[in-house]
């Protein structure tokens, strides 16, 4: 602690005409209290503003006031801190402006002068930094202001009773100059009083959302679809003849969802199929087996699975999905199984026709089969007899022999047509015929790949497949057209 | 019944005459209006007093008001805080009642005419300790004097003598109430009227020394109000003990230096010197110092020693006010604490009734604090900027609480912002709140200059209209993408007006009859960060520091919404569960039966179940941008609605991930999909960034500052490094080569997040790696430029550090919003599809 010295302070005021003021004490006072040394008067001047004690040769000007500031060459000085001064300093307190001439340590006299600069309005003044005042704080030899000794010192001199308002700011506060004055209490926004991000980003949002969409729903429907549909159904002409729908779709949304409960409702989407695929060519009917157990159009040929996707094709591919043995589910409360045991299937076993016919719907859609029946008096009263003449009349004169087939030199054999001789190479009605090479030749067409639980191969409509034998719909004239006899579809011919 | 005849407004004689002659009658003001010569002697103060005056058209006073009472009417009730005028009996009876434990009122006493009443609570800041009712039978003539007249009066030689004399009666009366009541009434009357007879009431200001260690113990003193500091081991070393006054953050320092150093804070409740009772000349072991006005009793030991019986009673009773004061201060538990309890009581903050506190590691920096008090009050009166304080959560324990007290209004107990005022427009108003009535306000700034937090600002009186910019108006600032503008700042001087918190009374947030009351930011915080408490509460470190009779005391209940939120809790807890469950629910049934597996009905099935369940979850997460937008009406604290935005948003998130299935869907679905993940990871990352960023925040920013400060600072560095002359060669090379090099690393920025270190010691870490290159330079002053170069870039990288910080609390808002805006517009375009298909 440094022992009590007395110094003398001399102030001129060049705002009073008065004569120069000699105060010799421990230290300068300057306030707006009336007791002050330098009493400057003013609502901008805190009541003890500032100090100027001497401490080891050197001056100090210790700020005081946390609400006004003080400052010293234009730097504001940090409450109840201190700096160190020098003759030619300008130091500015509210309105008033202090000027050191003249600082002598040895003979501890600072002379000052007081300037009242009150013209200008005292809250637009704001100290800068300037480079120029900048550089002389700089190129002055001052001791480093942080002398712990020194500044405990200072601050148990200027015991104060002003109140710490909010501390000392770190170096992260700016060191921007207070507003001087009252100005300093008005009201300032901050960035907290702009929202981060405007409700218009909603607004676009919807439009360039709703135009797209709406562009879209007429041009680019696919955008729409969870996958483009088939080709068949995004034309706008009805490209097969005879047709087998009613009208043709062109890429249409609504024509399968919208009537109705769509979606999720399968049933009501199938009836918009077969109220559609509803011509003298094509109905769309399905096995009583298939209906009962809840199968419908939409099981077997879905939709959108691509462009190329073929509905046929998907219809046959999906036979085996639930026809196979690891399918443990119940239809009407039979379990499905591998077709034909994952043989070929051949009808006759040890003699004994297996094969159980065809069933009264689909006989119903065939009148030419049942045509030939009659002819040959077979009756659904023996079963054996009965069965045996289905099968025949199914295939004879009704089937094209395949182009792969290699064919038996047959005089029977017209325009191609399956006839007798085509299986049965020898014999004729009764014992001899024979039953050896049909076993065979059905492997020719139905070829064992067809039963195999995959689709692998199902190349198309040209082979063989489940429902060329399972027919599925029994009115589709464009059914296997590469196999069926071009007399197969009319009546007349058998007749 | 008298109180229900008590609702007629009371006559005012307006005649200047007749209150000059009421003010000459009544003996204790009547030296106001003395003549001097020829002139009165107070003109100026008879002409604002009796007359009031126009400063260029702003109106102060009159401060004085002749109102006529009719029997029955009540002119003061006790317990209200209608603490902003007094009265002077001039002619009539008033009954004097106090309310008893019953319910009742009893009468005690009568007012006498020309003497005053009602001043003590202006005084103390404290609300009516009786009810005054005019007697039946006449009108009773009172002089009605605002605050701010007091300022005057106590100029005249026997109102200021009768007033300070009233005080300290008052004070005495009311502080032996207070002993009595700690007591069970143990002293019997004559007792207390001898305890009476030897106590003093004396009102110390900050920093006086009350005694010190080693002198012998003279008296007992008794705290009512305020605070003491105790300090042992220091010795006789005044100056240190002086130093500690100053400068709250020495009293670490002095604790760093010397372990033996022991500290503590008393507050209220506390008796002093007990034990000199017991035995004669017993020494202070500690020394006392008042660190805020504290109002205190005291008893002269030699005195009480005349009388054993009292001396008996005071040794048996007295000591169960508090254990505090049995023992000197000892070594404490944590030091942490006490730092943060010193700065508690140096700031004030302890003495608020009412402070709003935010806890910093839960601050987001979203400002919706300061919107909301903007929205509510035209102009915010909230500055997210102000006194920080970090106190252990628990003694000795590692979690750092980081509390900012931003500069709003404390409602401070002993309130400096009521003494400036001429008008008495600001006042404490009958909730206990102070505020500022804008009819009489003449926005002179005194309350803000008086005001020690910053808590008051002016606003211009005639606040800018909006103009209704009509219908296309309205639609362009719909569509307009531009960044908002910030309210202007208030640049004129004249008109202004002084505003300030009023706890959001007298808006839609607390109508009349509210049980709790709600204020608009604390409705309004996203994470529960800031509340309002009572920090006698909140600050639990003070709590031993507290008389026990004493602890319960609280004008404004506060409440610490960190530690307790049940609510809070419940949201958790079901929003986890209804998460789980319905998710898991939801995935077992999709993977056993399907998503077209039929639930009920024809239609409705999984998808349809898990589709509607998203759609309504969307529209609950929506419910949180429709609450954002109000602010003035009580609708539930917004954090609540933000738990639920956060689990409604991942719950649809996850049933509308499985309402897709395994299909991607079209175009537009998929843009969906793709957009609602969006949203919900951009959510998610906002969430991390919430429990993470405040935290590393508050380790490296010390005193919490704004961005806009922040970026200020950075300006202002750059300028600084720019303005350094680099003439010298060696000097250039070590300031553009090496120190950039260094500090403007990746490495340097990532560092500040990592280690957390306290700025200084970053400062020093940085002078310390430079010390060598600075010895070899030869010019002192190139040393010098060469430290203040190296202190502002590591500055500069600090603040840079938090600037990124404060950016990343944002940045994740733009993708969030985009992505939700975007899936909403395809929410709806999907649900139009999806009606269509079903519906036509």
């Amino acid at each position: 602690m440094s022992t009590v010295r007395q110094s003398t302070f001399i102030i001129t005021r060049e705002d009073r005409a008065i004569d120069p003021k000699t105060v010799v004490g421990e230290g300068l006072r300057i306030g707006r209290l009336s007791n002050s040394d330098i009493w400057l008067n003013h609502p901008a001047v805190s009541r003890l503003h500032a100090g100027i004690s001497e401490i080891d040769g050197y001056f100090y000007l210790s700020n005081l006031s946390a609400s006004s500031p003080t400052s010293l060459n234009g730097r504001v000085i940090p409450f109840n801190e201190a700096e160190a001064l020098t003759a030619g300093d300008v130091l500015q307190i509210g309105p008033f402006f202090l000027n050191i001439q003249e600082v002598n340590a040895i003979e501890e006299v600072l002379r000052i002068t007081v300037v009242l600069a009150f013209a200008i309005n005292v809250g637009d003044r704001v100290p800068r930094h300037t480079g120029e005042l900048y550089n002389k704080q700089l190129s002055l030899d001052i001791p480093a202001k942080s002398s712990s000794e020194a500044a405990d010192a200072l601050r148990i001199f200027w015991e104060k009773r002003t109140r710490e308002k909010a501390g000392r700011p770190s170096p992260l506060h700016p060191r921007r100059p207070p507003l001087l004055g009252k100005v300093q209490f008005n009201w300032r926004p901050t960035r907290d009083l702009v929202r981060p991000w405007p409700f218009a980003i909603f607004i676009w949002a919807l439009i360039a959302v709703g135009s797209i969409s709406a562009v879209a729903a007429f041009t680019y429907k696919v955008a729409f679809a969870p996958d483009p549909i088939s080709d068949p159904h995004t034309r706008s002409a009805l490209t097969l003849t005879p047709a087998i729908a009613r009208q043709p779709n062109g890429s249409s949304c609504t024509s399968c969802h919208a009537i109705g409960v769509g979606i999720a409702n399968k049933e009501k989407m199938n009836a918009n199929c077969q109220s559609c695929h509803q011509t003298e060519a094509f109905v769309a009917s399905i096995t009583r087996a298939h209906r009962e157990a809840g199968i419908m159009c939409s099981t077997c040929h879905a939709e959108h699975r691509g462009e190329m996707f073929r509905p046929m094709k998907a219809g046959l591919a999906s036979c085996t999905k639930c026809h196979n043995d690891e399918n443990k589910k119940l239809y009407n409360g039979k379990s499905v199984h591998t077709p034909h045991g994952g043989t070929y299937g051949y009808p006759v076993t040890n003699g004994i026709w297996i094969w159980k016919g065809l069933e009264d719907d689909d006989l119903a859609g065939r009148p030419d089969v049942v045509a030939l029946l009659k002819e040959n008096n077979a009756s659904p009263s023996r079963p054996q007899e009965w069965r045996n003449a289905q099968f025949h009349a199914l295939h004879l004169y009704r089937v094209q022999v395949a182009a792969t087939f290699g064919g038996v030199d047959d005089i029977e054999a017209v325009n191609g047509e399956l006839t007798c001789s085509t299986c049965h190479k020898s014999g004729s009605m009764g014992t001899n015929v024979d039953r050896t090479s049909p076993r065979t030749t059905c492997a020719s067409c139905h070829n064992e790949q067809v039963f195999h639980n995959a689709m692998r191969s199902l190349t198309g409509l040209d082979t063989p497949s489940c429902t060329s034998c399972h027919v599925q719909h029994p009115n589709d004239v464009h059914w296997a057209p590469a196999l069926r006899s071009i007399q197969a579809g009319s009546n007349k011919e058998i007749n | 019944m008298l109180v229900k005849l008590a609702h007629f407004m009371p006559r005012e004689i307006t005649h200047h005459d007749l209150v000059l002659e009421a003010i000459r009658n009544s003996n204790i003001i009547s030296e106001l209006i003395e003549k001097h010569q020829d002139h009165l002697k107070y003109e100026l103060d008879v002409e604002l007093v009796v007359y009031g005056r126009d400063y260029a058209g702003k109106r102060v006073g009159p401060y004085a008001r002749l109102l006529v009472f009719s029997p029955g009417e009540v002119i003061i009730r006790e317990g209200e805080w209608g603490g902003n005028t007094f009265y002077i009996l001039v002619d009539g009876k008033l009954d004097v009642y106090v309310n008893d434990d019953r319910g009742g009122k009893t009468k005690v006493d009568e007012v006498q005419p020309q003497t005053s009443f009602g001043e003590m609570s202006i005084l103390a800041g404290r609300p009516r300790n009786a009810t005054v009712i005019v007697s039946t039978g006449s009108d009773a003539t009172v002089l009605a004097i605002k605050r701010p007249a007091i300022r005057l009066l106590r100029k005249l030689e026997s109102f200021g003598k009768l007033l300070d004399l009233n005080y300290r009666e008052h004070g005495l009366n009311r502080t032996l109430m207070a002993v009595q009541e700690g007591t069970q009434n143990a002293f019997s009357p004559e007792l207390l009227k001898k305890l009476k007879e030897a106590a003093r009431f004396i009102v110390y200001p900050k920093d006086h020394l009350l005694f010190k260690e080693g002198d012998q113990i003279d008296r007992l003193i008794f705290l009512n109000s305020g605070w003491v500091r105790r300090v042992r081991g220091l010795g006789s070393n005044l100056d240190l003990v002086r130093s500690l006054t100053s400068i709250p953050t020495l009293a670490e320092l002095v604790m760093e230096v010397d372990g033996k150093v022991r500290l503590d804070f008393l507050g209220s409740g506390n008796w002093l010197g007990l034990e000199g009772i017991a035995r004669k000349n017993q020494r202070w072991t500690y020394t006392a110092t008042i660190v805020a006005r504290t109002e205190a009793l005291e008893l002269t030991i030699s005195d009480l020693r005349s009388d054993p019986e009292l001396v008996n009673l005071i040794s048996l009773e007295l000591p169960h006010f508090s254990e505090a004061d049995d023992r000197p201060p000892e070594s404490p538990a944590d030091r942490r604490t006490v730092i943060a309890l010193a700065k508690e009581i140096t700031t004030g903050v302890i003495d608020g009734t009412n402070l709003l506190v935010m806890d910093m590691d839960l601050c987001i920096r979203c400002g919706n604090c300061s919107m909301a008090c903007h929205k509510v009050h035209g102009q915010s009166r909230l500055l997210r900027h102000g006194i920080h304080i970090s106190r252990p959560l628990k003694p000795n324990g590692g979690s750092i609480q980081h509390v900012l007290m931003p500069s709003v209004c404390l409602h401070c107990q002993d309130a400096e912002c009521l003494t400036g005022c001429p008008t008495g427009a600001i006042a404490r108003f009958d909730k206990g709140h102070i505020d500022i009535d804008p009819k009489t306000c003449i926005g002179c700034a005194d309350c803000a200059t008086q005001c020690p937090y910053n808590a008051i600002s002016m606003v211009p009186r005639k606040a800018d209209l909006h103009v209704s910019s009509g219908v296309l108006g309205t639609l362009t600032s719909w569509l307009s993408l531009a960044p908002q503008a910030e309210p202007p700042a208030v640049t004129e001087t004249q008109d202004l007006l002084a505003i300030k918190c009023n706890l959001c009374e007298d808006t839609p947030l607390n109508p009349k009859g509210a049980k709790r009351p709600a204020y608009s930011c604390e409705e309004n915080c996203p994470t529960g960060a800031l509340v309002r408490v009572n920090p006698l509460e909140y600050f639990n470190e003070a709590k031993n520091a507290i008389g026990i009779v004493f602890q319960d005391r609280t004008h404004a209940i506060g409440r610490n919404i960190h530690k307790r939120d049940t609510p809070a809790r419940i949201i958790h807890f079901c929003g986890l569960f209804a998460l789980i469950a319905i998710a898991s629910t939801v995935l077992w049934a999709a993977r056993r039966y399907s998503l077209d597996w039929h639930i009920y009905g024809t239609w409705f099935t999984l998808r349809w179940f898990t589709g509607l369940l998203g759609l309504g979850s969307i529209s609950v997460v929506l419910t949180y941008s429709v609450r954002k937008q109000i602010y003035r009406r009580r609708v539930g604290p917004l954090r609540y609605w933000k738990l639920v935005h956060v689990y409604m948003g991942l719950l649809a998130g996850v049933v509308l991930l499985l309402h897709g299935g395994r299909d991607s869907g079209g175009l537009l679905t998929s843009c969906l999909m793709v957009s609602l993940d969006l949203t919900i990871v951009a959510g998610l990352f906002g969430i991390s960034c919430y429990f993470i960023v405040p935290r590393i925040m508050t380790s490296i920013e010390g005193d919490p500052l704004l961005i806009e400060d922040l970026r200020i600072r950075r300006h202002e560095l750059r300028e600084q490094l720019g303005l350094i002359d680099t003439s010298d060669d060696q000097l250039r090379y070590l300031i553009k080569d090496k120190m950039r090099k260094r500090f403007f690393s990746l490495g340097y920025l990532l560092r500040q997040y990592v280690r957390h270190e306290d700025l200084t010691k970053l400062l020093a870490e940085a002078r310390e790696e430079f010390q060598a290159d600075a010895d070899k330079l030869n010019d002192p002053k190139a040393r010098r430029l060469l430290m203040e170069a190296i202190e502002a870039t590591a500055t500069l990288r600090r603040v840079d550090s938090l600037i990124y910080l404060h950016q990343l609390l944002k940045l994740w808002l733009a993708p969030h919003v985009v992505a939700a805006s975007i899936m909403l517009a395809l929410l709806i375009v999907h649900i139009i599809q999806v009606s269509l298909f079903s519906v036509r």
